[in-house]
């Protein structure tokens, strides 16, 4: 199938769906699907945004310009996601716990407002690996219109651009428990360094990155493209300090080839 | 005023009339072990500790100075991993394993009617947190570089001016210090340690500690060497073989080599 074929696919499967509520977090997947759903249903599609803790707050911020510059309705919904079972601790199964309890408060907001649907914008490459989360998503019923559509990240991507979305290029962030490897206790602390960091990252210039927490110890992982720029002197000491102050004990570079891992890692890790 | 110094440390050790000096083939205690053979002849041996914490290419060189010079050289045999409590790594760990080493040490000298052990603790030596020394302090072990007033610069000075192999030879320090107290101490640990500096040191780097925090590495080099260590070819060559060594995490430290830094989190505190 062609990209256009795909594209009209989705659009007929939306249309069949008649009223829809999207789990919308701003990242490129679900604006993608909020803004041809919103295009196919007008007001009959909303959104919904999770508030939590978990989600960096920068990526909220864009998702309610988004619909507001577009006129969206959208629906926000707060959740203490570290009191979701399972979650702090940090389980291997964290991502099943936390969407399905997730999707649930999703389905009931839409049932109170007579929406027919939940969907979710995960796209054709997210059910290739162990998706502990997608698997939350099959028992809840929640449709994946991308996935059926036939549509890959990268026609995620193209399709954006297409369509002039802001979020074509934008990293996809996910979910800062992702910053933690499993089985290490996620705290508001923890996940507030993490966040302050990344903020920094991002505000010192760099387009891709991530700050794992391993405790007090700070793992960074950057383009190797971008090694040069974070290792000059300034930047290498304004970074460290910066971190020291967050909480951090050790900041430290990864020397893995990030560029190789872009493919398989996603939200659930 | 160094030369004086130089002047107090012969005495010194002529006073002493027999001397079993502890030796690493670092840069303190070779000048050390030198001085004291060049003012006491055969009265001067050297002890040298064969032990997991203490990698192989050391011992070599211990080895090859002695013989070079015609010194007598004992090795004694560490084994600190059988010390109560040294696993565990505990805070009092230089304490526990200095005490057991330089117990062994006495009973060598004794058993050659040598009278006195000597170590090669500098002045500056002083400054960190070294619960070894109290070990010495109370087995009455003595430190004529100290007492000669030499600081780290005084020794490094008198080597190269005493044409010593060891005057720009980087500091070492046991393995053990590159384990942050608490992290369980092994066999295998050690060896992976171990085996990761000996890469470094194959590729040519001259200062460089490997510290280990679990399954994570955490390189600290030179920051004037970062950028060699960063280009792809080598980065992956290190990358791949500490994660051959079994290291989950290979990363370089953004602040750099520095002595002390498993002390970082004890100052915090």
């Amino acid at each position: 199938m062609t990209l256009i074929e795909k594209f009209e696919k989705l659009k007929d499967d939306l249309k069949a769906l008649e009223s829809v509520a999207v789990a919308f977090s701003g990242g490129v997947d679900s604006t993608l699907l909020l803004k041809v759903a919103h295009d196919v249903l007008g007001d009959k599609a909303v959104a919904i945004t999770i508030f939590s803790s978990l989600f960096p707050h920068r990526d909220y911020l864009e998702g309610s310009k988004f619909c507001s510059d577009n006129k969206i309705t959208q629906i926000m919904c707060p959740v203490d996601s570290l009191k979701i079972s399972g979650i702090k601790e940090n389980s291997r199964n964290r991502c099943y716990l936390c969407k399905k309890d997730l999707f649930t408060r999703l389905l009931n907001i839409a049932k109170e407002r007579n929406i027919a649907n939940v969907i979710d914008g995960s796209n054709l490459n997210d059910g290739k690996e162990y998706r502990p989360g997608s698997r939350a998503l099959k028992e809840l019923g929640i449709k994946s219109p991308l996935r059926m559509a036939g549509l890959s990240k990268s026609d995620v991507i193209e399709l954006s651009k297409v369509l002039g979305l802001p979020t074509w290029d934008v990293s996809s962030f996910a979910c800062l428990a992702s910053r933690f490897v499993y089985g290490e206790p996620i705290t508001k602390e923890k996940l507030k360094m993490v966040e302050n960091s990344e903020q920094l990252l991002s505000d010192m210039g760099f387009q891709r990155y991530m700050v794992y927490i391993h405790d007090k110890f700070a793992r960074l992982e950057i383009m190797p493209e971008d090694f040069t720029m974070m290792l000059q002197a300034e930047a290498r000491m304004k970074i460290y300090k910066a971190l020291k102050e967050f909480g951090f004990s050790y900041v430290t570079l990864d020397l893995k080839d990030y560029n190789v891992d872009l493919e398989v890692e996603g939200e659930d890790e | 005023m160094l030369a004086q110094k130089l002047e107090t440390l012969k005495d010194y050790l002529a006073s002493l009339e027999s001397v079993a000096v502890a030796f690493s083939s670092g840069v303190d205690s070779t000048l050390l072990l030198k001085v004291a053979h060049d003012v006491l002849g055969d009265k001067a041996i050297a002890v040298t500790a064969s032990s997991l914490s203490f990698p192989q290419r050391e011992l070599d060189e211990a080895k090859k100075f002695c013989d070079l010079n015609h010194i007598t050289q004992v090795i004694c045999e560490s084994e600190e991993l059988e010390i109560d409590g040294f696993k565990s790594n505990p805070k009092n760990r230089c304490y526990l394993c200095k005490k057991e080493l330089f117990t062994k040490i006495l009973a060598i000298a004794r058993e050659h009617n040598i009278a006195n052990v000597v170590e090669g603790s500098n002045l500056d030596d002083l400054g960190d947190y070294r619960p070894g020394l109290q070990a010495i302090e109370e087995l009455g072990i003595k430190s004529p570089l100290r007492f000669a007033g030499l600081s780290k610069s005084d020794v490094r000075e008198l080597s190269r001016q005493l044409n010593l192999p060891t005057w720009d030879k980087p500091s070492f320090a046991c393995l053990a210090s590159r384990f942050v107290y608490g992290e369980m101490i092994s066999e295998e640990k050690l060896k992976m340690v171990g085996a990761a500096e000996q890469l470094l040191s194959e590729m040519g780097f001259k200062q460089y500690r490997v510290r280990i925090h679990g399954k994570l590495a955490r390189i600290e080099i030179m920051p004037e060497d970062f950028t060699r260590m960063l280009q792809p070819e080598t980065r992956e060559k290190i990358y791949d073989s500490l994660k051959a060594l079994g290291f989950s995490y290979v990363s370089l430290d953004l602040k750099g080599y520095r002595t002390g830094s498993m002390n970082e989190e004890l100052e915090k505190k």
